[in-house]
């Protein structure tokens, strides 16, 4: 790890950049064969109707209302120590959001018709009353962001070298000159605050609301419980911790010093909300093994025994939680910012494995009828989801173009601090 | 509770299913996707074979499992879209124009009887051959059913051959604990099921 030439620095950087083209490549095949072909090419069965995409959608959502609600430290409770992050919390948290609403658009089966919901309107379906507050939330995001970097795009579509750039940032400034030393007025600071206030419960209903699609299915008791949304949100504030944290170490200019006394801090918050987390699913899992109810305890069966075991010992457990954990709160480590860097990118992969295992192993239990205490703790194999090679593809492809998004965002946008002079144009 | 009452003076449309008849020979499942033009690997009505026991004291009982036009639906609770609504006569229907393919449904509902069919992007489910019951005709797996252990009909009409064998055979529905009020009576389906649980 200590290779801070900057050769290998620059090899690293093409390498990944070469993964992300490949990913992208493979990806947008992907999403074309799904658009072209129909959702005929993901692999749903009648009994498993949702599969990763359904999860990665969860995961997304999850990141961006995590996301918010960290950046709400900064803008309601006006903690000082993580203010350098804020921006870059709001745009992580604006560009997962878009990656899980495209997400949502490619696994729904007739995307063409996903606005119908506002005008085929439901008033009983929390899916419905998802959309609805997906769309305040995407306003209230955006709204708040862009008042933070206003002045700070001012300064750039005046300052900036390249033409093509100072006209994105002339309209993203909404054509208002420049004034030097003008910095953020009282009403903007009040209007961040208000918008940053109603965004806490709206992004806790964007993200506690996702959970609740799910707890309100009494077909499957692993999800039909009222702690289905607090685990979503508190893992989603873990996983949108780590990411911050990750991206702070590895794509901010911030001064080391900085970083030095924010770092520790993000991951160690991120590491309790994770821990918090797992106690959670413990306590699930013990309410579960207490029960005894067939069609409940298969679930977990599933889950840490079934065919895909490794999705929760190996990511969900194993990276996810022990590794990062050890390695944010030992006292050999928990000083170098590189390794948070590395350990949050664990938790927030781990996180995956979470997602994974909320959506798909309830759905492979075989059931039907009240019956399934005579089934013999079988899990249904012919019912079994096995996610396609295009489901696979089609979910590279969205990451894929939702981290060229947030690499162009780093570029382009104004997230540090403003006046600090850190920000150049490229 | 109002629709449930106003459903007394109005047809409800349901089945009864003679468990001590079915064979399990699969012939509704073929007369189904012949009639509804299913598509391959779906089905919308299907039979759920559980095996119980130990050699030689083996159990089997073979169900089938179709919509069961509960008057309490979860599936049309859940739609965002209403594309799935039910009926005044208590049949559940899919309006394919509007459902948007999200599958909400399908995870919602607790029998298994939805399908998405992957050809069109959205949800389909069987509507006991409304077609055929708008002609007068019974749907198209009671039909095929070569044990008659399949009847259909208005369950409000206590001289219609449904009603009669739900009346004169001991029955039970499927999940009754979830609170659907499930239109499908199974008979003897208890006596089954303990069976199924003797060691």
């Amino acid at each position: 790890m200590k290779s801070d030439s900057p050769a290998s620095m620059k090899r690293l950087k093409l390498a990944a950049v070469g993964a992300l083209t490949a990913a992208t490549v493979i990806g947008l095949l992907g999403l074309a064969d799904r658009f072209a072909n129909g959702i005929g090419v993901a692999n749903f069965t009648s009994i498993s109707p949702w599969g990763i995409w359904m999860s990665m959608y969860i995961y997304f959502i999850g990141l961006s209302a995590g996301s918010f609600l960290l950046s709400s430290l900064v803008y309601v409770f006006g903690v000082k120590k993580f203010e350098p992050v804020g921006r870059i919390a709001l745009f992580q948290a604006l560009v997962c959001l878009i990656a899980g609403l495209s997400l949502v658009f490619v696994d729904v089966g007739r995307p063409e018709r996903i606005f119908r919901v506002l005008w085929n309107w439901s008033e009983s379906s929390v899916l419905a009353w998802e959309v609805l507050f997906y769309q305040v939330y995407i306003v209230v995001l955006c709204l708040e962001l862009w008042i933070l970097m206003r002045r700070d795009l001012e300064r750039l579509a005046h300052e900036a070298k390249n033409p093509l750039l100072r006209y994105v940032y002339r309209i993203l400034s909404i054509g208002r000159p420049y004034t030097p030393g003008e910095s953020q007025s009282a009403g903007e600071k009040r209007m961040v605050r208000i918008l940053a206030i109603a965004g806490v419960p709206v992004a806790l209903g964007v993200h506690g609301g996702t959970g609740l699609i799910f707890a309100v299915l009494k077909a499957h008791p692993y999800w039909y419980t009222g702690m289905f949304p607090i685990i979503f949100i508190v893992s989603a504030m873990a996983s949108g911790g780590a990411l911050l944290t990750f991206l702070t170490v590895f794509f901010t200019r911030l001064d080391a010093e900085v970083k030095k006394t924010l770092v520790p801090a993000l991951a160690r918050l991120t590491a309790i909300i994770l821990l918090a987390d797992m106690f959670l699913l413990a306590l699930e899992t013990f309410l579960a093994i207490y029960g005894n109810m067939p069609d409940h305890t298969l679930t977990f069966e599933a889950i840490f025994a079934g065919p895909y075991w490794w999705v929760f010992w190996f990511f969900e457990f194993g990276l996810g939680t022990v590794a990062p954990v050890t390695l944010i709160l030992s006292k050999w480590t928990r000083g170098n910012v590189r390794v948070l860097g590395a350990a949050s990118a664990m938790i927030f992969i781990g996180v995956i494995g979470v997602r994974l295992n909320i959506v798909i192993p309830p759905l492979q239990i075989s059931w039907a009828g009240g019956l399934v205490e005579t089934f013999h703790r079988t899990l249904n194999t012919s019912a079994g989801y096995t996610p396609s090679f295009n489901e696979w593809m089609s979910t590279v492809g969205v990451i894929a173009i939702g981290a060229w998004a947030g690499l162009a965002g780093f570029r382009i946008l104004p997230l540090g601090l403003s006046g600090d002079g850190k920000e150049k144009e490229s | 509770m109002a629709e449930t009452e106003n459903r007394k003076d109005g047809p409800r449309y349901g089945f009864f299913v003679d468990l001590d008849r079915c064979t399990g020979c699969g012939a509704c499942m073929i007369a189904c996707k012949a009639e509804n033009d299913v598509p391959p690997g779906v089905f919308r009505i299907w039979l759920k074979e559980i095996e119980a026991g130990r050699h030689p004291n083996v159990r089997r009982l073979v169900l089938p499992l179709l919509c069961n036009m509960c008057l309490k639906p979860a599936c049309v609770q859940v739609c965002p879209t209403k594309a799935t609504f039910q009926l005044p006569d208590g049949l559940v229907v899919v309006n394919p124009h509007i459902c948007i393919g999200c599958r909400y449904c399908m995870a919602a509902c607790p029998y298994g009887v939805r399908y998405m069919n992957p050809n069109t992007g959205h949800v389909e489910k069987c509507h006991y051959c409304m077609h055929r019951l708008e002609r007068g005709m019974h749907p198209a797996c009671m039909e095929a059913c070569p044990t008659a252990a399949l009847v259909f009909g208005n369950l409000n009409d206590p001289d219609d051959p449904a009603s009669v064998m739900v009346e004169r055979h001991p029955t039970q529905v499927l999940k009754p604990e979830f609170g659907t009020v499930p239109s499908g009576f199974y008979r003897n389906l208890d006596v089954r099921l303990a069976e199924l649980n003797e060691e």
